[in-house]
This record gives structure tokens, C-alpha cells and sequence, in this order.
């Protein structure tokens, strides 16, 4: 979808147009839900969080302004939906939890629910990607998992691109330390 | 995998080089993370149950807004009034704006004011040139936010800080714009495009052209937004609201093959379209489309259209059909009609004109070289206009800029956009040279989108340019389906451009 796709369709949005919003829809979908499951990893959290997220995007589209992009806006509500998830779930309130990266059992009274099977994965690589901050995790994650080309990413992620590629560049030095380990335990646990 | 971790190693090296050194090191950094993706567990069937409930849902409906307001009223007793008081107060300032609306409105500024354009490359100069849309970003810098000089005619850009324009990302396209996407399956005969210009030396005297940049052109709906701030609804009463502004407007003809109206009164827009309730009755059996209409009925259809429903159309030269439908030229005979291999239920039910926008007597074009406008689309199977869109208010500033005056700068740019195909060499693939021939241009307008580093806005721009058409037609079982091709005079706008340029496989 291009700029003046996007911006079409954003004005019929607006205009009340259900099928071109429904275009979005199709094409952000499973974009948005990956995004919410990789700060979740649990599937009926993503589920709930991503349908909340397009709730809200109907209900706000008509505040939407054309000359914005619509990617950005989009995962930025999902983005606020999560940390909202687990702020919720903190009896302390934390204001510095944004996904299930920044939780721990340190955090009384927060219940984290993760799907079994990426239990064990998650947690012996929690302990190495937590190092990173929640920026630079989304940016590891929308290159290497989602493959986005980094002029996507920093639409969705708000800055430029350069600022993405230095982000790329210092997580993977941090990186270089932590994940012999975890590479290790990933390949076995992926036997 | 391997392609995809060649490329993130690539990316790396050229933020610091002497990682090169670490290759091994790096690669399997690379390759883990790859490993930990998790399985997201994405649930098509969610997707469409939330899809569904999502359509049941009003547009904006956690305001009141005044679209909203018109969406969920079903009492016609409630409706006739308050739609008797809408059109009855929108009829004087219909009348009032009728003649001048979508008139040419032009506002100079000083030389350079939307500030220098630069192509930011995120690949090589050779996959560059091989992208088919290239693969580079066009920014404006130190350009400053959007703004009108008139009060009433202004728009103000002030949210900063968030980026324009989706990008690619669609995994399996063929416009693919980012060489680092994994590419679909390759066809096993991929064309090559090359161009050569075949036309007469042109003089480029010109140093300096205009470039426009559209500005939005409000609507003083106050007039209209009077009476209803005022009606208590029985449900909401609208007049405890405070400082009211009317955004949108949406009316419905509620009859067989009735119309939507849309106006967007920030914006300057205006959009018909059919009232889909009316136009399609479940279970009614549809006429089969044997032919294509022709273009002169779809133009005379448009015509008593724009005619009959006083839309002003001074600005926009004849109509032209639209070419990037392939049907036009895949699906139909030269006749018109159905063939043995386009049996007629692969036929549209409808066919699109556009009617190019001109500034000062220059048509404007899309950086695909089609004619740029407003689009009306024709319902073949009902013989009646169905679409009006790309109608907005034609509001712009305008500012000098130098041009390119080097004919040989023009030529190297024609070269540069020869397409080498960005599927990698392999012997499973046959590649074929298509040689374009270009002829003699003429001086257009392009309209381009460019966006603005400094407050974070996408900017629609009318750009001095170059288009050529293409005088030989290749050979007859491929197709290069554009017309012309658009080179820009403006340096830093060029590469990132839509050019026209396809693929096709036999």
C-alpha cells in the first residue's frame, strides 16, 4: 500500500467509508497482531489486545489526520494497549513496564500469562533480550522476526531511520555476550 | 534465511565496517535471533470474527460525531427534519462556494520555502537501478510545517514527531520497494526494461520552475453547524457540547441506486459514491457484462453526471481511460468484446475516466505516467455514475526551485531507470531485453508525495517535469503498461518516483 493509497483511503475512512477501513484491516492485521504477541507472548492476550486495538482505531479514525501516516498511529495504540495491560495487572502501578519483557516476579501481585509451549523459551531468553530497552527490542524484533525493511520501522517506531539502524547495530553488541548461552538453550529446546 | 541474514549483516557493516571482521561471530547472532522468533499462533478465524464485528460498528463512534450522528439515526420521523434543516442550510453555501470552490487557488512563497529534497539511499546504486521503483526515500529538510496564508483556506500541520507512509512490507508483491524483502517465487522468463531515447535534443532555458505544494482549504461550515448544535436529539442533547466544530458530513439517498455524499469540510473534499444497500439486493440475479462500455459512453455518462449534479470540472482537461486496469489490454479483443480466453464473467462492472487536473495549462501526471485527476467510475452493468473521488479543493503554495538544464543529466536519468530486474542472477531464470524506445517530451506536472523530516507530515507536491512517451510499441506479447515516462526537474526527486516500470512474464 502506497502513500497515495494510504491517504485515499484514510480520507474515505473518514468519511465513513467501512470497506476502505476494512482494507486497512486486511492488510495490518496479522502485522499488529504479531507485534502485540511478540511483547505478550500469550495467544489470547494478542487476541483481545489486537481486536481493542482496532476498536479504538474505528472509533478515532475521523481524528486521524491525512497527512499521517496510518501504520504508526496504529501500532502506537497497540503499543499504549499493552503497556496499559500490564500496568493494570501491577498492584505497584509500574509505570515502567511497556510488555512482558520489563515484567518479573519481582513485580508482586502481577500475574504473567504465557502460552506453554514458549514458557520455557521465554524465560531463558527473557534474562538476555531484558537488557535491551523496549525500543530496542521492537526494533530487533520488527527486523529479524517481521522483516521489515528499516524505513517501515521507523515509521512504526517514530524516528528515523538512521536512529534505527544504531539501535540494530548496539543490540546486537550487547548481544554478542549474552547469547552464546542463549543460543544455546533456544537449539535445545527446539530439538 | 540465508538471503534475509546476508542482508541484516550488510546493514551492519555499513553503520560500522570493521565489523566485517566479525563476520562468523555475527552470523550466528543473527541466525539465534532468527531461531527465537516465536510461533505467533495467528488465527485466521479470529481475524474474521473480529473483522466482522468490527463492520457492525460505527465509524468514530467513540464521539459524537456528526457522521456518527447521521450513521445510527434510523426514525425516518427524526431523519426528514433534521435532513430538510441540513440541505435547506447547506443550499446557500453550496450556491455561494458553486462557482469558486474547486477553483485554482495559488498562494507564492519565497524560493525554496519547502526546503531542500534529498534521496536518501538505502541500497547500492546497482540495486538501486535494478529496483523497480527504486529504492530510496525522498525527504524535504529544513523545510517548514504545512501552512495556508489565508485564515479560512489554511491548514496547520502541528503534530510533530510521527513519520508518513506505510512502505512496503507486503512479502509475495511485485512492488516490492526495499531490495531486502524477501521476493516472490521467480517467474521462469522475467522481462528486462531498457530505455533509449530516440526523440530530438531538447533545450532545457528554464532554471527555475514552480513547485506546489497542496494546502488544504476549509470550508466555513458554520452556517450548517448552527441549527444542529442546538437539537436535542431525545437521546443526546447537542447543544451541551462545547465549542463544536462540524469536521464531516454524510448524506444518503434512500432509494434504488441511490448515492453517498461525503464532504470533508477540513479538508476541502468531496466524495459520491453509491449507497451500497441500494445498489446491490441480495439474491437478485445480475445482468451478465457482455461488453466493455465504450469510452464514449462512459464519458457521455460522465459528463451529463458532473452536468446534472453541478460539479465544477473547469479545472480538469477531457477525460482519458484510466490505463492501469489490465483488463483494458489483457482480458478484452481489440474489438471490445468477450474472447475464447476472457470469458465475459472476468469482465468489470465498471470502468474508470479520469479528468486530468491542469495548473496554469500544464497537465499534472502520477509518477506511473497516467494522467492525474479526478476519477469517476462508470457502472457498466447500471450505465450510471457509481464513484466521484480525488476531488479536493485546489489549494496550493507555490515556490521556485532550480531545474535541471543539462540535457545530458535528463539522458543519464532515462539510463538510470533502466530496470536490470531485482531477481538474482540464476540459470533457472531466462531474462529477455525489452528495449523502450522514448520519444520527444513535453514539460508536465508530477505529482509526487514527499516527506517533511521537520514535523513529521507527508507532503503532496506538484513537481516540474519531463514526459516521454513511448513511441514503439514492444513486442505484442509483453506489456509495458504505461504510456509515458516521467523524469522530475527537480534535483532530489527522482529515484523514489513510481516510474511506470513493471515485469511482466509470459
Amino acid at each position: 500500500m502506497d502513500d497515495k493509497d494510504e491517504k485515499k483511503l484514510i480520507e474515505k475512512i473518514r468519511m465513513g467509508d467501512h470497506s476502505a477501513f476494512g482494507m486497512f484491516y486486511d492488510h495490518y492485521v496479522s502485522r499488529i497482531y504479531n507485534f502485540i504477541y511478540y511483547k505478550t507472548h500469550h495467544k489470547e492476550t494478542a487476541e483481545d489486545i489486537t481486536s481493542q486495538t482496532f476498536y479504538q482505531a474505528l472509533a478515532n479514525i475521523a481524528q486521524l489526520d491525512t497527512n499521517r501516516s496510518f501504520s504508526p498511529w496504529l501500532y502506537q495504540i497497540a503499543r499504549n494497549l499493552v503497556t496499559d495491560h500490564y500496568r493494570k495487572q501491577s498492584h505497584r502501578n509500574h509505570s515502567d513496564i511497556e510488555d512482558v519483557w520489563d515484567t518479573s516476579v519481582a513485580d508482586a501481585g502481577i500475574t504473567i500469562e504465557l502460552d506453554t509451549d514458549v514458557k520455557l523459551t521465554f524465560e531463558a531468553l527473557k534474562k538476555h533480550l531484558d537488557g535491551l530497552a523496549p525500543h530496542e527490542r521492537e526494533v530487533v524484533m520488527l527486523r529479524v522476526w517481521d522483516e521489515l525493511p528499516y524505513k517501515e520501522i521507523a515509521k512504526i517506531v517514530g524516528k528515523s531511520e538512521g536512529a534505527c539502524k544504531m539501535s540494530f547495530s548496539r543490540s546486537v553488541a550487547l548481544l554478542r555476550d549474552a547469547l552464546p548461552m542463549a543460543s544455546y538453550v533456544v537449539l535445545l529446546l527446539k530439538l | 534465511m540465508k538471503n534475509n541474514i546476508d542482508i541484516i549483516l550488510q546493514e551492519l557493516y555499513d553503520i560500522d565496517p570493521t565489523l566485517k571482521d566479525k563476520e562468523k561471530e555475527l552470523r550466528k547472532i543473527v541466525l539465534t535471533l532468527i531461531e527465537m522468533k516465536p510461533d505467533t499462533k495467528f488465527d485466521h478465524s479470529f481475524a474474521l470474527k473480529l473483522k466482522e464485528e468490527l463492520s457492525k460498528q460505527p465509524m468514530g463512534s467513540s464521539q459524537p460525531s456528526f457522521l456518527s450522528f447521521f450513521a445510527n439515526i434510523s426514525k425516518p420521523k427524526v431523519f426528514i427534519p433534521v435532513a430538510l434543516i441540513v440541505l435547506f442550510v447547506a443550499l446557500p453555501i453550496v450556491k455561494d462556494k458553486e462557482q469558486s470552490f474547486f477553483a485554482l487557488s495559488v498562494i507564492d512563497t519565497k524560493p525554496g520555502a519547502f526546503g531542500t529534497f534529498s534521496e536518501k539511499s538505502e541500497a547500492t546504486s546497482d540495486s538501486a537501478r535494478s529496483s523497480l521503483y527504486g529504492a530510496s526515500e525522498v525527504t524535504m529538510e529544513g523545510a517548514p510545517e504545512v501552512t495556508g496564508a489565508q485564515e479560512d483556506t489554511s491548514y496547520v500541520a502541528n503534530e510533530k514527531g510521527v513519520s508518513a507512509g506505510a512502505g512496503g512490507g507486503n512479502i509475495g508483491t511485485m512492488s516490492m520497494p526495499d531490495s531486502r524483502m524477501i521476493m516472490p517465487y521467480p517467474p521462469s522468463v522475467i522481462i528486462v526494461h531498457e530505455f533509449e531515447y530516440v526523440g530530438d535534443e531538447v533545450a532545457l532555458s528554464k532554471e527555475t520552475g514552480f513547485v506546489y505544494r497542496r494546502i488544504a482549504k476549509r470550508t466555513d461550515a458554520s452556517k450548517l453547524l448552527a441549527p444542529l448544535t442546538s437539537f436535542d436529539l431525545g437521546y443526546v442533547n447537542l447543544s451541551s457540547f462545547s465549542n463544536v466544530k462540524l469536521r464531516t458530513l454524510s448524506l444518503y439517498e434512500d432509494k434504488r441506486l441511490g448515492y453517498e455524499i461525503m464532504a470533508n469540510f477540513e479538508e476541502g473534499a468531496l466524495y459520491i459514491g453509491p449507497n451500497w444497500s441500494k445498489w446491490n439486493t441480495p439474491g437478485e440475479e445480475l445482468k451478465p457484462i457482455t461488453s466493455q462500455m465504450s469510452k464514449e459512453d462512459a464519458v457521455r455518462i460522465a459528463n451529463s453526471f458532473l452536468k446534472e449534479y453541478k460539479i465544477d470540472s473547469s479545472l480538469f482537461g477531457d477525460p482519458v481511460l484510466r490505463n492501469d486496469e489490465m483488463w483494458d489490454s489483457v482480458m478484452l479483443s481489440p474489438e471490445g468484446g468477450t474472447t475464447e480466453s476472457s470469458p465475459a464473467d472476468w469482465l468489470p462492472d465498471s470502468t474508470t475516466l479520469v479528468y486530468p487536473l491542469t495548473i496554469s495549462d500544464v497537465p499534472v501526471f502520477d509518477g506511473g505516467g497516467n494522467p492525474f485527476g479526478m476519477n469517476i467510475q462508470v457502472n457498466v452493468r447500471h450505465k450510471k455514475v457509481s464513484n466521484v473521488d480525488n476531488l479536493y479543493a485546489q489549494s496550493y503554495e507555490r515556490s521556485e526551485y532550480p531545474l535541471i538544464t543539462e540535457w545530458s543529466t535528463v539522458l543519464a536519468k532515462i539510463t538510470d531507470r533502466s530496470n536490470s530486474s531485482w531477481y538474482p542472477d540464476s540459470e533457472d531464470i531466462k531474462k529477455e531485453v525489452l528495449t523502450i524506445q522514448l520519444g520527444t517530451p513535453e514539460h508536465v506536472l508530477l505529482h509526487t508525495w514527499v516527506y517533511n523530516e521537520n514535523d513529521g507530515t507527508n507532503n503532496e507536491l506538484l513537481v516540474p517535469a519531463l514526459i516521454f512517451p513511448v513511441v514503439v510499441d514492444p513486442a505484442s506479447s509483453y506489456s509495458f503498461h504505461s504510456e509515458y515516462v516521467v523524469v522530475p526537474l527537480v534535483e532530489g526527486i527522482g529515484d523514489s518516483v513510481h516510474t511506470g516500470i513493471d515485469t511482466f512474464t509470459r
